[in-house]
């Protein structure tokens, strides 16, 4: 099956890229073929230490693996935590900025993001995994035919769930996993979209729009002009200043 | 609408706690395994709460400064808390509070069940004292100025939040009227919020954040309340998702607290949503 992918990003209003959190992958955009394609999107928590970083693993394990199973995919990624906080640390070694009091307990406790992986598969079909509020959206002859995991607007909240490096409890976290599937055609197209832009497609959605159109008309070669249309949303209040991802896929 | 000011480190806002440091501080707190003044437990929660604010903030680069904070003490006499490097000053960066805890003692706390007991850091910004009056008429009034010239700078801030906490009757006048002032101080993004908890000594049962002033006991706590704002809607929104069940015109006003009624109080009433 062949799909043509093209990403948007940016940095929340005010803070610089290194402070961007969100992940997705591939990060390459273009055209893919495969028998089987797998597309991933992760949301790192504001509120905890290493987010970005536990975003960008929980989004390649999700992609480079071969497993189904979101109990497998999470304790693959959980498993590569350590090595990850371990290179962070000699990282700071290095650069001779000692860990400080006020940075312990985040790092003990871990970091938290959240995780929307796609799979699409030459047989026609898909599955998606989700732990949170990044969501997919599949449109089809012009109809949007999924919403998942979030269905409307109001459904979004302050504390979404969220996946952590180092759980408590890993089997109670892989409860909250939540799964859908469905088919594809030819010329088909599939949103990934983190919270602050999901919520935007879903409003408009509520009130009689068709965001896909307005989605579709940006070309990852000039993301400026992504960029501009963005600004503008947030300066009207219509977009929550808040870091935005979408990938876009348009099924060959 | 009021109190939707996005918070960020171009936009802060602040948090001031008034506390009183009178004599009767010293008396001991309701609620607790282990006796305690009510001038310990007050100091203990809110320098817990310091950092555990820092702790939030915290990203790679640093101590984010979405909030400014202050303590002012009022008791023998009215003004700034902070101890250490901070001593004098009434409103800081929070990446400074981090930067210069007054001291950093060691505490153990229980481990995982069975475990070893583990050692957890503790800062400390300012100390216990109970001595002298109440004089939270003053108190008030500093928090006015100081407010007044953080505004100056910040007139598009989340509006500051006082958090005054007390366990006794003004001794320097009905503090009614400097409450109003400091409640009539505003950002464009709505009135600056007082928040008031009583620290109670007997075992009656707290009151918390009530709608009105009816089950109040006595003509004290009605005055207290009445110097209470309103919680906004997003602060009781958010209190609600951690299980409270606050009413829509609930006050920031709490009687009677016991420890864990000052804990809650901390919490709910700095509970600010949108940090970028």
């Amino acid at each position: 099956m062949r799909a043509l992918t093209s990403s948007f990003w940016l940095p929340r209003a005010g803070n610089d890229t290194a402070e961007y959190e969100d992940a997705f992958h591939p990060r390459k955009d273009g055209r893919h073929s495969a028998r089987r394609l797998r597309f991933a999107m992760s949301d790192g928590a504001g509120e905890s230490m290493l987010s970005g970083r536990w975003a960008e693993l929980l989004t390649r394990t999700w992609c480079k693996g071969q497993r189904t199973k979101p109990a497998d995919i999470l304790h693959a990624a959980m498993s590569g935590w350590d090595d990850e906080l371990s290179t962070y640390l000699a990282d700071r070694q290095r650069q001779d900025r000692p860990i400080q009091w006020f940075e312990e307990p985040g790092l003990a406790q871990g970091a938290f993001a959240t995780l929307l992986g796609l799979q699409l598969t030459s047989a026609g079909g898909w599955t998606a995994v989700s732990m949170g509020d990044t969501c997919l959206f599949q449109v089809r002859d012009q109809v949007l035919v999924t919403c998942f995991p979030l269905q409307t607007a109001s459904d979004f909240g302050s504390s979404p769930n969220l996946v952590p490096s180092r759980p408590e409890d890993f089997d109670r976290v892989v409860a909250h996993v939540q799964e859908c599937d469905g088919d594809w055609r030819s010329g088909d197209t599939f949103f990934l979209a983190t919270d602050a832009i999901a919520h935007w497609f879903l409003d408009e959605t509520e009130t009689g729009g068709t965001p896909w159109k307005q989605l579709g008309q940006f070309d990852a070669t000039h993301r400026e002009a992504f960029g501009e249309w963005v600004a503008q949303l947030r300066m009207a209040k219509r977009l929550r200043n808040d870091d935005v991802t979408l990938v876009r896929i348009d099924v060959l | 609408m009021p109190y939707t000011a996005e918070i960020s480190r171009a936009n802060p806002t602040c948090f001031l706690f008034l506390i009183d440091q009178s004599e009767s501080m010293r008396e001991r707190i309701g609620g607790g395994d282990v006796p305690m003044a009510k001038a310990d437990a007050v100091a203990d929660a809110v320098n817990r709460l310091l950092s555990e604010l820092t702790i939030k903030c915290a990203k790679e680069d640093g101590v984010r400064d979405y909030f400014h904070v202050g303590v002012i003490g009022y008791g023998a006499k009215v003004g700034p808390a902070f101890g250490g490097a901070l001593a004098g000053q009434a409103l800081v960066p929070l990446s400074k509070v981090a930067a210069q805890p007054a001291r950093l003692e060691e505490r153990q706390r229980p481990g995982t069940p069975g475990g070893a007991t583990q050692t957890v850091k503790f800062p400390t910004w300012f100390r216990p004292v109970a001595y002298g009056d109440t004089p939270m008429c003053g108190a008030l009034t500093v928090a006015h100025d100081v407010l007044g010239k953080w505004l100056a700078e910040h007139p598009g801030s989340f509006p500051p939040i006082v958090l005054n906490i007390t366990d006794g009757e003004s001794t320097d006048g009905n503090p009614s009227g400097p409450a109003e002032g400091v409640r009539e101080l505003m950002s464009a993004d709505g009135n600056a919020l007082l928040f008031n908890l009583h620290v109670s000594s007997d075992q009656s049962d707290p009151i918390v954040f009530p709608n009105g002033d009816r089950r109040l006991p006595d003509d004290y706590a009605r005055l207290l309340f009445g110097m209470s704002s309103a919680l906004p809607p997003a602060m009781r929104a958010a209190a609600n998702e951690q299980g409270l069940t606050l009413a829509e015109d609930g006050r920031g006003f709490v009687f009677n607290a016991d420890i864990s009624a000052i804990v809650q109080f901390l919490h709910v009433g700095t509970q600010v949503l949108g940090l970028r």
